[in-house]
């Protein structure tokens, strides 16, 4: 379980990035956090994956402040998938992959047969089995990312932290992303935390909301309680109508021109 | 679909060895086959004949005194360069990066310089004053390098690199200007000594310098996991548990130790940091784990081989050992660019538009 509380942080002095913010993470959470651009999402993201320090306040990892955690303990317990990637070496997809292997070696233990079975199954998870020999760099946008995303489920860590996991994908793909995470949360009972700017597909699959803006916490609940119009609209700046989809009774967001 | 993941391979113990062996079986080859390579012929029974008092054998003193040591400062040079500018290539994420990138060859080549023109003699220990110079000078610049380029506890690579070569440049200025004032015979010493040579080498010299090279080639293996994981950027490599910051400042201080103690004794031999990294990515692809041993033993069997041939090949005279790496190394890589094309081989985001 992950508890942040009364967060604080900013990268220069007086420009708070987020503020007072309390966030509580279950395991077999799947939250999905949203907000406009600049809001503070990647910031938080990366304070709960303790690769930033908050300035105030605390973010605890089964009671214990992450601070107090060393890199490699908190590496199997939480994973993480930033916004963007870029590989600076020739490395083949399945030797990515195998790198989310790294935090269960030590420094002189070779690859073993169950770091080929967890890394196998990740990538048949993310439909790149047929890419694994191929070089990382060769890849499209997409195909990239669910690599990226497999990279981290072959980590087997209980938190998995992905930071706008399905940008890049196609409309199949990126439902298939979030099939995968919801899996990951109901079989395994990880806990699945994404940022994402697609509001429908957080709508369908997350079971709860954090929505962010300029750093604070505006509201959080399921996704019936809080995509309503007046506060997608105060958030988001911009008019929108919510229609409730007809099969999964969840609402949608619907964006209308802004000038008459 | 699922068999495709299967032939994924793993790196095991086999693996390793069969790899990593090729090249370790390939220096110790031309550990044993250069020093019976040479203008003068010896007779090795006369050499490995103890009952002759050692200053009355030719032999065994051109084999144990001459050959042997210059032999083996060739490989301890090569596996320092090679190792080094992997290492450097990986941590500033630039292809085009060597051990001298950082200016290291410059401080140790302005000292060196200094050292020349002031006439400076007498020895500390077994070491001349111009090796103690060279010594000296790398690590001066690898330190300023590093005090510019730390912000915060952090590398910057692109700081790293911009002062590195920003360095380099200003050195060279700097031993123009030393030349210019000093007459024809420094001069020419500044200049030989810049070719790189691998001559008049004691043994005891060597031993003195050898553990240096060695303890840091030792712990850059240690670091090659880690140099893998942060190909994926700093965010990703430290979620996944590697020191980022602790490990880039290692790196850089270990390449930085092995590449200056190599060259106070060699002065610096040209393309081999940059052209074995290259070559051996090629060949065995990029992981580290496999590449930075294989640097270590690859990269010193091609320098022993171009020495070789530089003592042999217009004998009596000897070709300079930088002049025999940059002359056959550059022809060579650029034959292999053209075969392989390097765009296709690097990721397009790692190389200079």
């Amino acid at each position: 379980m992950i508890r942040a509380s009364k967060l604080g942080f900013s990268y220069a002095v007086g420009r708070d990035v987020i503020s007072e913010l309390d966030v509580e993470l279950r395991d077999g959470d799947l939250l999905a956090i949203l907000g406009p651009n600049g809001s503070g999402k990647s910031t938080l993201l990366k304070l709960l994956a303790g690769l930033l320090s908050p300035k105030n306040g605390e973010v605890a990892l089964e009671g214990r402040s992450l601070g107090s955690y060393s890199r490699q303990e908190l590496a199997s317990v939480v994973s993480y998938v930033p916004q963007q990637t870029t590989v600076g070496l020739p490395f083949t997809v399945g030797e990515i992959v195998l790198m989310g292997r790294y935090p269960h070696q030590n420094a002189f233990r070779f690859e073993t047969a169950e770091d080929l079975a967890m890394v196998t199954r990740a990538l048949e998870l993310t439909e790149t089995s047929e890419f694994g020999l191929r070089p990382f760099h060769s890849l499209s946008g997409g195909e990239k990312q669910r690599v990226l995303i497999a990279r981290a489920i072959a980590q087997d860590a209980r938190i998995l932290l992905l930071d706008e996991p399905t940008a890049a994908l196609d409309l199949k793909h990126e439902v298939c992303m979030w099939e995968i995470l919801e899996r990951l949360v109901v079989e395994q009972s990880k806990t699945v935390v994404g940022v994402t700017h697609h509001i429908n597909l957080a709508s369908l699959y997350c079971p709860r909301m954090l929505i962010l803006k300029e750093g604070r916490a505006v509201a959080s609940g399921a996704p019936r309680e809080l995509l309503g119009r007046e506060l997608m609209e105060s958030v988001y700046e911009t008019p929108i109508r919510v229609e409730v989809g007809p099969a999964s009774s969840v609402p949608f967001i619907i964006p209308e021109r802004r000038s008459e | 679909m699922s068999k495709n993941g299967s032939e994924l391979k793993l790196l095991t113990v086999k693996r390793f060895a069969s790899t990593v062996g090729v090249s370790a079986v390939l220096l110790l080859l031309v550990l044993v086959g250069a020093p019976l390579i040479g203008s003068t012929q010896i007779d090795l029974s006369r050499a490995f004949d103890f009952s002759i008092p050692a200053h009355l054998n030719p032999d065994a003193i051109i084999l144990f005194s001459v050959r042997l040591p210059r032999t083996l400062l060739a490989a301890l040079v090569g596996a320092a360069l090679s190792a080094s500018g992997l290492t450097f290539q990986s941590l500033l994420r630039n292809p085009l990066a060597s051990p001298f990138t950082l200016g290291i060859s410059g401080g140790a080549a302005v000292a060196t310089a200094l050292t020349i023109r002031l006439g400076l003699e007498g020895a500390v220990g077994p070491f001349s004053a111009q090796t103690m110079a060279a010594l000296l000078g790398s690590a001066a610049s690898a330190t300023v390098v590093y005090l510019l380029a730390k912000t915060r506890g952090y590398l910057a690579p692109s700081t790293m690199l911009l002062a590195g070569v920003t360095l380099h440049f200003f050195f060279s200025s700097l031993i123009l200007l030393i030349q210019y004032t000093a007459d024809f015979t420094q001069s020419y010493q500044m200049v030989r000594w810049v070719m790189g040579g691998l001559d008049l080498v004691e043994l005891r010299r060597l031993a003195v310098v050898a553990p240096l090279v060695i303890a840091g080639l030792v712990v850059l293996i240690v670091l090659s996991r880690q140099l893998n994981v942060m190909a994926l950027g700093d965010e990703t490599a430290r979620s996944l548990g590697v020191p980022v910051d602790k490990s880039r400042k290692v790196a850089f201080a270990a390449a930085s130790v092995a590449t200056g103690s190599a060259i106070s004794l060699s002065g610096p031999i040209l393309f081999v940091g940059l052209m074995v990294p290259h070559l051996l990515r090629m060949i065995l692809g990029p992981d580290h784990r496999v590449l930075m041993p294989s640097a270590v033993f690859a990269g010193g069997a091609i320098v022993v081989v171009c020495d070789t041939v530089a003592r042999t090949i217009l004998a009596p005279t000897e070709i300079p050992i930088g002049v025999v790496t940059a002359l056959t190394g550059g022809p060579f890589f650029l034959w292999i660019l053209m075969r392989h094309k390097l765009r296709s081989i690097y990721p397009e985001e790692s190389l200079p538009v």
